[in-house]
């Protein structure tokens, strides 16, 4: 008959132990999810920002002095120096932030970025939002924000559709 | 780390590490095998929680995200006005009060090259207007200009175009417009009329002054020194220019 004999037999409670403690972790996670406030949340620890809409300027004219465009988080549209505001269809950025509930979330948004067309470029500047870091995911578990910027422009710049991009970045507080 | 867990802890990885094998550790001073016996069990017991616990309570991975958005603006082409043609009657410009409104006679220019002035005929002005396809515009061209010729003639030219109340620039970028003019004339005993008539504005004499200058003008009976409307609110006076001035902006 042959015998199963343990290797180890000195420390054969403790290797039981620590068998038991490995294979019941499925089981220590559910329990501990239970019994502690948050222990979930802790475990997905991950935020997500999604847009919901791009930021636009509508239809400016330049001319023989230089000029600002801005358009501010609540939407609004104003004009400086020679820039002529032309109207059209102009709106603030939008993004969705998910994540863990009752999170705080820091927004980082660019310094500068470019647009450019037709031969010309502009620089975006001033990059504002209607919230204030951090910001509270909430019981949800979301949030939105509002983006606006400073589009700075030359003299006489050439007619066209001007288009840049610029990347929003969102981490745990 | 320091003390007796932490030295059995290694002492004990070493061991399991080759089972059956020489020690490659010494023993070291104060240790006995029930030492080594219950460092190796702590170890067993720690190595099942890291691994039970592990994922689970790891640290926070703090994973963050970005997002890439575009922003556009639609820039539009600088209006430009280009002068095509001079207004012209013919006879040197506003020479003669005879040829009161003989400019507005002419023709006002359509699309198309502009003809030369033809020989002893009044012509329009004519200017050009570039800029953003089918965007509509304003166009503001100087009120009334004064002359006062060599024999002490006073002459008011009022302008007009024919771009109409809402002037758009066409499809291809580009406009033409032609300006004419009316012009009036007096001996040197209207000129007080014309200046009291282009004072305008109410009652308030202290009001007007502003907008009235002093003219000396030469005539028959000796200078004389007249009253008159300034013409253009952009400079202290255009008095005996022969120029007017054209503004164009995007509506």
């Amino acid at each position: 008959m042959i015998r199963f004999r343990f290797p180890f037999p000195r420390h054969c409670a403790a290797v039981r132990l620590a068998a038991a403690l490995v294979l019941s972790a499925p089981l220590v996670d559910a329990l501990a999810a239970a019994a502690v406030p948050g222990w979930g949340a802790a475990r997905a620890q991950t935020v997500n920002i999604t847009e919901q809409r791009s930021l636009e300027f509508g239809k400016v004219a330049t001319s023989s002095i230089p000029g600002t465009v801005t358009i501010s988080a609540s939407g609004g549209k104003s004009v400086t120096g020679g820039v002529i505001d032309l109207g059209k269809n102009h709106r603030e950025a939008e993004f969705r932030i998910t994540g863990p509930r009752d999170a705080l979330v820091i927004v980082t948004l660019p310094t500068m970025a470019t647009v450019s067309g037709g031969g010309g470029t502009g620089t975006l500047t001033n990059f504002t939002m209607d919230r204030s870091n951090p910001i509270d995911l909430g019981r949800r578990g979301r949030s939105e924000i509002s983006v606006g910027a400073t589009l700075n422009l030359g003299t006489h710049l050439p007619g066209a559709d001007y288009t840049g991009s610029f990347t929003v970045y969102v981490d745990l507080q | 780390m320091s003390g007796p867990g932490a030295r059995g802890f290694v002492l004990s990885l070493s061991g399991m590490s080759h089972p059956g094998s020489r020690p490659d550790r010494v023993m070291t001073a104060g240790q006995t095998p029930r030492s080594r016996s219950r460092s190796r069990a702590g170890a067993c017991v720690a190595a099942g929680l890291a691994l039970a616990l592990g994922p689970t309570a790891a640290l926070p991975s703090a994973a963050g995200s970005s997002v890439t958005t575009s922003a556009t603006v639609e820039i539009l082409r600088p209006a430009g006005v280009i002068g095509l043609q001079e207004l012209s009657n013919a006879q040197g410009f506003l020479a003669s009060p005879d040829s009161a409104a003989a400019a507005e006679g002419g023709a006002p220019l359509a699309a198309g090259p502009i003809a030369p002035p033809p020989s002893g005929g009044a012509l329009a002005a004519a200017i050009a207007i570039s800029g953003a396809p089918n965007q509509t515009f304003s166009l503001v061209v100087t009120d009334t200009l004064v002359v006062v010729t060599e024999t002490g003639e006073l002459v008011v030219t009022s302008f007009d175009h024919n771009a109409g109340d809402n002037p758009t620039i066409g499809g291809d970028g580009a406009a033409r417009i032609a300006i004419g003019a009316t012009t009036q004339s007096g001996s040197p005993e209207t000129l007080q009329q014309l200046s009291t008539n282009a004072g305008g504005g109410g009652a308030d004499g202290a009001a007007q002054a502003p907008s009235i200058v002093a003219v000396t003008v030469q005539t028959a009976e000796g200078p004389q020194t007249v009253r008159i409307q300034r013409p253009d609110a952009f400079g202290p006076t255009i008095f005996g220019e022969k120029f007017f001035t054209v503004l164009v902006s995007y509506n």
